[in-house]
């Protein structure tokens, strides 16, 4: 079914693209450029990266190509229609084009041919609690999820963490016996179809739960919501939004890891802005 | 599903054809409609990359942001140079516009 999607996707964006370099009327040129525009951000959802795909339509498809066309509606000429589009470097082109292209597959192929397939039904999420007064010993948190697959359906987990100190101060995650009818370990699930896994572990700060699925794609998990609870009963209830969003993710990412690129690309934006702007003025 | 090399070979072929756009194009337009393409090429193979073999980090999808934005960037000020080529030949044929030409 995807595989058709994709030839659908691909045999539409080839087309798109042969008629972008060869039509006569550039403006027929440009608007076949927004379809394929279009249907590359159509590939960007069969990647999962639905961010970028959102970006495609909202700057190539919104942006750069009516700025193509402005660019040529302000130079178009009415004899330009008439006039040889294309130079006399045709042939030798397709030979150089076909050549590359022969190349690239090869090598491609040759290093990426055997790439397992993409693990579209495995993911894991990871949540974090910025308290170190939860670890006292013997306390016991429970962690329920509700997870959301990508199509539709729901499932619901949930799991159980003791704490324990050892001899030492050191801190402790032991996950407590498996129930005998809680179906799979210690992990009680909705739907035998699906089963996660969860592991603990702790740096200076903060203190991550991992949980991963084999049957859950990774970017469906909604919440969860951690109830801590200590041995006398007294609960603490942590909602804690898990980031799987791509979005999310990409937000972060821009915002932590990647600043420095991302200001310096701002900055790249607002020099070619007025570059752009002394460029094209009249009087310079 | 679509494999890895699926992807990569629609992105070498969608490449190719801004490469051939590219050399036989004799409008500036045009030339800036294949370097496009070619962007929108190498982004796929980025975030084919990101997905297939690190599904978990998404860096090849920060880099496509990245490529995104410096394409933005050079089609304001390559549109920028093609209106003032205009004004200044009253014709946009980049065979023409060979006064730099030694």
């Amino acid at each position: 079914m995807s595989l058709f999607l994709f030839y659908l996707l691909a045999g539409v964006i080839l087309v798109c693209a042969i008629l972008v370099v060869t039509l006569r009327n550039v403006f027929h040129s440009a608007l076949f450029l927004v379809l394929t525009f279009f249907f590359v951000a159509g590939i960007y959802l069969m990647l999962k990266a639905e961010f970028l795909a959102a970006v495609q339509v909202l700057i190539y498809v919104g942006a750069v190509t009516i700025l193509i066309l402005f660019a040529i509606m302000l130079t178009y000429q009415i004899q330009s229609r008439s006039i040889r589009q294309v130079n006399e470097l045709v042939i030798p082109a397709f030979i150089i084009a076909g050549l590359f292209f022969v190349l690239a597959v090869i090598a491609m192929v040759r290093t990426f041919g055997d790439t397992p397939p993409a693990p579209g039904n495995t993911g894991s999420w990871t949540a974090s609690i910025e308290a170190s007064d939860l670890l006292t010993d013997g306390m016991q948190w429970h962690w329920t999820a509700n997870i959301r697959d990508t199509l539709g359906e729901s499932f619901g987990a949930v799991g159980r963490i003791n704490i324990i100190n050892d001899e030492l101060g050191q801190t402790q995650f032991a996950e407590p016996a498996p129930e005998p009818a809680g179906g799979n370990g210690y992990i009680l699930s909705a739907s035998p179809a699906f089963s996660t896994q969860q592991t603990v572990f702790s740096d200076e700060q903060s203190i991550y739960l991992k949980i991963w699925s084999e049957k859950v794609s990774y970017d469906a998990i909604s919440n969860a919501i951690w109830i801590l609870s200590s041995h006398n009963n007294d609960e603490q209830k942590i909602t804690i939004k898990l980031s799987n969003s791509n979005t999310e993710t990409i937000g972060r990412l821009l915002m932590s890891k990647f600043v420095l690129p991302f200001e310096v690309v701002s900055v790249l934006l607002l020099a070619a802005l007025m570059g752009a702007i002394v460029i094209a003025r009249k009087d310079s | 599903m679509p494999g890895l090399t699926h992807y990569l070979i629609l992105s070498s072929a969608m490449f190719c054809i801004g490469i051939f756009g590219l050399l036989t194009r004799r409008n500036a337009v045009g030339v800036l409609m294949s370097i496009e393409l070619m962007f929108n090429a190498v982004n796929i193979n980025f975030v084919a990359f990101s997905r297939f073999l690190t599904p978990e980090a998404i860096t090849g999808q920060i880099f496509a942001i990245f490529i995104i934005t410096i394409a933005a960037a050079e089609a304001s000020v390559g549109l920028a140079i093609v209106i003032l080529l205009y004004r200044n030949f009253r014709g946009i044929e980049v065979d023409k516009i060979n006064f730099m030409k030694w």
